[in-house]
C-alpha cells in the first residue's frame, strides 16, 4: 500500500472526522494534511502492521487527534495574545463558493446539532461518499455500528428539521392526502 | 410504519462544497513530507519537545540510534533553564538504565566484531562515540551510582525510588519520542530497562544501615520485584518476529536457571523451614563447576576468545544465580504455621547456649501452651533430666517450672531448694535477683508449702520488687513480668492499677525507634546511656525483651503514645532470623495482634509505609510499559542482527 492509496481511502472520512470535532472546514483540511504526513513519516512507530488499511486507519486517527489537540492549544494561545488586534484568526478562510439553498442551509445547521457520534458518521460518510467500511476502520468500530449510527442520524435530522418547521409535516401529510 | 428519514442526496449536496480537491490535497501532503524529511536530516530531534531535547542531550543517543546518527549531525539547541533542570532529572535513569545497556550492547558488539574479525568503520565509529559519551559523563554516572547505593545504605529507599520514578518517567517520555523518530526500538529499550532493573536489584540487596521507618514486609521483596521485572523484560528483546531468538545467549543459561530454581523449590518442598543449607550448597557447587568448565573447556582459535568467554559466562552465572538466591530468600518470608511452631517446640533436645537457649525456646513454647496446642514435651523433659542431674542452673529451672516441665515429685532432686526458700520467707524488702528465685517460689507453690502468712509476706515482697525496680537496673522488663506472674502463682493476683503507670513508663522508655544496622521498633534490654559516645550500640531492641514487653501489655494494657506499628515492624517476617529468633518473632507478633482493645491495622498506613515496594512495582510496570510501547526494530535492523548472529 502506498501513500496515494491511503490518501484516497481516508481523505474524506478524516476531514469529516476532524470537522466533527468542531474545527472549521479549512482548518480541518490542513489538520488532515498534517496528519497524513506525520502518520506516514512515523509509520514505523505504529504498533502493528501499518500496511494493513485497518491498522493504518487507527494509527491515522490517533495522529489526527494529537494534531487536533495541538491546533486547539495554538488557537487558544493566539486568541489570548492577539485578541485585541485580530478578532478571530481561524474563521474559515475558504468559504463555500455559492450560498446553498435554504433547505440545505437548514440541514447543515441540523447536522451541527446532532450528537457527536451521529455527526461524525454523517460527515465522514457523506462528505466524499466514502464506504461504511472505511469509516468503520477509522473509528475502530464495526460496519454495522456505523450503519446503525447513520440511520439514527438521518432520523434525528428529520426530527430536527421538522421541529424547525413544524408546519412542514402538516403540509406533507396534506399533500399525501 | 414507514420511517421518515432525511434523503441521502440532500446530505451529499449540503456537504459537497466542503470537499477537498484530491490532487491538491495529495500535493500538500507530499510537500509537507519533503519539508519534514529535510528538517529531520538537518536536525533529527527537531520534532522533540524542549523537555525531550534537554534530556536527549544527556543521552548516549549514538547507541539509541544504532549507528544512524553521529555526533556531528545532531545539533543540540539550547533550551530554557526549566527544561534543562527537568531534563537533568532524567540523568539518574539515563545512567542506570541506558549506561548499563550501552555497556552490555557494546560488549556484545565487540564480541561479534572480534569473532568475525571484520571490524567495520561504522561499528568502530559507534564505539568511539560511546567512549566519548562515557568520558564526558563519567563523573556524573559514578555519582549517580554512588548516591543510589548510599541512599539504600542509609535506609532512604523510598526517596531513592521516588527519584527514580520521576527520572524514569521523563526518560520514558523521551524514549517514546525517540521511538516515534525511529531512533529507539523494543530491543534497545528492553535491554536498557532490563539491565537497569538488574542494577536496582543489586542495590536493593545492599544491607540497610540506618532503618528509621516502619515496615510490614521484609524489604528483600523489593529485590525480588526488580529481579522478576528484569526477567520479564530481558527476554522481550529476544522474542522479536515469530519468537525467533536473535541474540547469542547460550541455551544452557536458561536450562541452568530452570535447574537451580527446581533445586531451590525442591529443597523448600522437602523442608519448608529451610533449616538445612544443603540446597544452597548444591546451587553454589553447581555454579563453581560451570565456572571451572567455562575456563578450562575447549576454546575457539581466537586471541580474545578466552577473555570474552569468561566475561560472558561470569555474567551468565550472575544472571542465573541471583534469581535463585532471591527466590530462596522470599520463600523464607512465607509465615510459619502453628503446626510448624509446635513441631519446633517438641524438637527441643539440645541447649547449646545453656540458659540462653532455654530462654529463647521458652517464648515459642509458652505460646503453644497458652494457645492450647498441647505440645509433646518428652524431649525437653529428657533434656531437663540431664540438667537436674547436673548443674541445676537457676535460670533453666525457672523456664522448666514456668512451662510445667517439673513435677512435684522431682522437686526433691533440687539441691538448693531449702537453702533458697528460707530467706525468701524471712527477709524483708524487695527480692533481689528475682529471675534466679523464680523457680524456688514456683516449687514451693507446687508443693503447697506456702502458708497464708508466707503468701502475704511474699506478696508484699513481690509488690515491693516491682515498685523498687529502677530503669537503670538490669533486665527491668523481665523482672517486672516475673514478679507479676509470681503474684498469680501464689494466688494473690496483681493489683494492675497499682503498677500500671510505672510499667507503662518503662515500656515507653525501653521502646526503640532507631537502630544502626539493626531493626528498629523493638524493646531494649538495657536503658540507653544518653551521654555515651557509643549510644547506638545499645539502642536496638531485643526479641526476648520485646516478648516480655508484649506480655506486660497483655496484663497492664498498651501505654498511651506507644505506636504498636513500630513493634509490628520489628516483629515482621524476615528472610534471615538466626536460630530461635525465627520462632520468637512470629509468636510475639501473634500475641501483639491479639492484645485486647487494640485498633485494627490501617491499610492506608500500611500502603504508605510500604511505598518502597509500591515504587518498585511502579518502576517495573513503567519499564514493562516502555518495552510494550516501543516499536519493533525495522526489518533491516533485524536482518543485520541475524547476519551478525550467523
Amino acid at each position: 500500500m502506498d501513500l496515494t492509496t491511503f490518501i484516497d481511502k481516508y481523505r474524506g472520512p478524516l476531514i469529516g472526522l476532524i470537522a466533527s470535532w468542531g474545527v472549521p472546514w479549512a482548518d480541518a483540511i490542513e489538520i488532515a494534511q498534517d496528519s497524513f504526513s506525520t502518520a506516514w513519516l512515523n509509520r514505523e512507530a505504529c504498533r502493528g502492521d501499518w500496511t494493513q488499511p485497518d491498522m493504518f486507519g487507527r494509527w491515522l486517527r490517533g495522529v489526527a487527534l494529537n494534531q487536533y489537540r495541538t491546533w486547539v492549544r495554538s488557537r487558544r494561545r493566539q486568541r489570548t495574545r492577539f485578541v485585541a488586534l485580530v478578532p478571530d484568526l481561524h474563521e474559515p478562510t475558504v468559504s463555500p463558493p455559492t450560498q446553498p439553498p435554504e433547505h440545505l442551509e437548514a440541514l447543515i445547521q441540523a447536522i451541527e446539532r446532532l450528537p457527536i457520534q451521529q455527526r461524525q458518521v454523517v460527515l465522514m460518510h457523506y462528505l466524499e461518499e466514502t464506504s461504511v467500511k472505511e469509516v468503520a476502520a477509522l473509528l475502530s468500530v464495526s460496519a454495522k455500528t456505523v450503519e446503525g449510527r447513520l440511520f439514527q442520524a438521518r432520523q434525528s435530522l428529520r426530527r430536527l428539521l421538522d421541529d424547525n418547521h413544524p408546519n412542514s409535516s402538516i403540509v406533507r401529510t396534506l399533500l399525501c392526502l | 410504519m414507514p420511517v421518515n428519514l432525511v434523503s441521502e442526496e440532500d446530505l451529499r449536496a449540503c456537504l459537497r462544497p466542503h470537499r477537498a480537491s484530491p490532487d491538491a490535497f495529495e500535493a500538500a501532503v507530499r510537500e509537507r513530507l519533503v519539508i519534514a524529511e529535510q528538517l529531520r536530516a538537518s536536525d533529527p530531534f527537531a520534532d522533540l519537545s524542549p523537555l525531550s531535547r534537554a534530556a536527549a542531550s544527556l543521552m548516549p543517543w549514538q547507541f539509541l540510534a544504532a549507528g544512524k546518527l553521529n555526533a556531528a549531525t545532531v545539533p543540540m539547541v539550547p533550551t530554557g533553564i526549566i527544561y534543562k533542570v527537568l531534563g537533568g532529572l532524567a540523568f539518574p535513569a539515563i545512567c542506570l538504565f541506558l549506561f548499563a545497556g550501552v555497556t552490555f550492547l557494546s560488549l556484545a558488539k565487540i564480541r561479534r566484531v572480534q569473532v568475525s574479525s571484520a571490524m567495520s568503520g561504522g561499528t568502530h565509529g559507534d564505539l568511539k562515540d560511546l567512549s566519548a559519551w562515557w568520558s564526558k559523563n563519567q563523573p556524573g554516572v559514578w555519582g549517580v551510582l554512588a548516591v543510589t547505593l548510599i541512599l539504600q545504605l542509609i535506609g532512604a529507599a523510598s526517596l531513592l525510588f521516588l527519584l527514580y520514578l520521576i527520572s524514569v518517567g521523563i526518560l520514558l517520555r523521551v524514549l517514546s519520542s525517540l521511538s516515534r523518530l525511529g531512533l529507539a526500538n523494543r530491543l534497545i529499550v528492553s535491554q536498557a530497562c532490563g539491565t537497569g532493573l538488574m542494577f536496582l536489584f543489586q542495590a536493593a540487596l545492599v544491607p540497610v544501615l540506618f532503618d528509621h521507618d516502619i515496615r510490614y514486609v521484609d524489604q528483600s521483596v523489593v529485590a525480588a520485584v526488580f529481579v522478576i521485572g528484569s526477567l520479564l523484560i530481558l527476554p522481550q528483546g529476544r522474542q522479536l518476529l515469530s519468537g525467533e531468538r536473535i541474540t547469542t545467549t547460550p541455551k544452557w543459561v536458561f536450562i541452568a536457571l530452570l535447574l537451580q530454581w527446581g533445586m531451590v523449590l525442591g529443597a523448600w518442598c522437602l523442608d519448608p523451614l529451610l533449616t538445612s543449607p544443603w540446597a544452597l550448597s548444591v546451587v553454589i557447587l553447581f555454579e563453581l563447576i560451570v565456572l571451572v568448565w567455562a575456563n578450562l573447556g575447549p576454546m575457539p582459535d581466537h586471541p580474545a576468545a578466552n577473555v570474552i568467554r569468561r566475561g560472558i559466562y561470569g555474567g551468565s552465572i550472575l544472571f542465573v544465580s541471583m534469581p535463585a538466591i532471591v527466590l530462596w530468600i522470599d520463600l523464607c518470608l512465607i509465615p510459619v504455621t502453628p503446626a510448624q511452631i509446635k513441631r519446633h517446640v517438641e524438637s527441643f533436645d539440645d541447649a547449646p547456649y545453656l540458659s540462653a537457649s532455654w530462654h529463647q525456646w521458652e517464648v515459642a513454647a509458652r505460646w503453644t501452651v497458652d494457645n492450647g496446642l498441647n505440645p509433646d514435651m518428652s524431649r525437653p523433659r529428657r533434656l531437663l533430666a540431664g540438667e537436674l542431674a547436673g548443674p541445676q542452673d537457676p535460670f533453666v529451672l525457672g523456664v522448666a517450672f514456668r512451662l510445667g516441665l517439673v513435677q512435684a515429685g522431682e522437686i526433691s532432686q533440687l539441691k538448693n531448694y531449702d537453702m533458697y526458700l528460707r530467706p525468701l520467707l524471712t527477709d524483708a524488702g524487695e527480692i533481689l535477683s528475682i529471675e534466679q528465685m523464680d523457680w524456688v517460689i514456683r516449687a514451693a507453690a507446687l508443693r503447697q508449702e506456702l502458708s497464708t502468712a508466707n503468701k502475704d509476706h511474699l506478696e508484699t515482697r513481690l509488690n515491693r520488687t516491682i515498685e523498687r525496680l529502677s530503669p537503670d537496673s538490669a533486665r527491668v522488663l523481665s523482672s517486672a513480668i516475673i514478679a507479676t506472674e509470681l503474684l498469680d502463682v501464689i494466688g494473690r493476683p496483681v493489683d494492675r492499677d497499682r503498677h500500671r503507670s510505672r510499667i507503662h513508663d518503662w515500656l515507653r522508655e525501653f521502646h526503640t525507634r532507631r537502630g544502626v544496622a539493626q531493626l528498629a521498633g523493638g524493646f531494649a534490654t538495657y536503658r540507653t546511656p544518653t551521654h555515651a559516645l557509643v549510644w547506638w550500640t545499645n539502642d536496638a531492641g531485643a526479641l526476648d525483651s520485646t516478648s516480655q514487653a508484649v506480655r506486660l501489655m497483655e496484663i497492664y494494657g498498651v501505654p498511651d503514645g506507644l505506636d504498636l506499628d513500630w513493634v509490628r515492624s520489628y516483629l515482621r517476617t524476615k528472610a534471615f532470623r538466626p536460630g530461635e529468633e525465627k520462632w520468637m518473632a512470629p509468636v510475639t507478633l501473634n500475641r501483639l495482634n491479639n492484645l485486647p482493645g487494640i485498633p485494627s491495622q490501617d491499610w492506608f498506613r500500611i500502603l504508605y509505609h510500604e511505598r518502597g515496594v509500591l515504587a518498585a512495582l511502579m518502576l517495573v510496570a513503567m519499564c514493562l510499559y516502555a518495552v510494550y510501547v516501543a516499536p519493533d526494530p525495522r526489518n533491516e535492523e533485524l536482518t543485520d542482527l541475524r547476519n551478525a548472529k550467523s
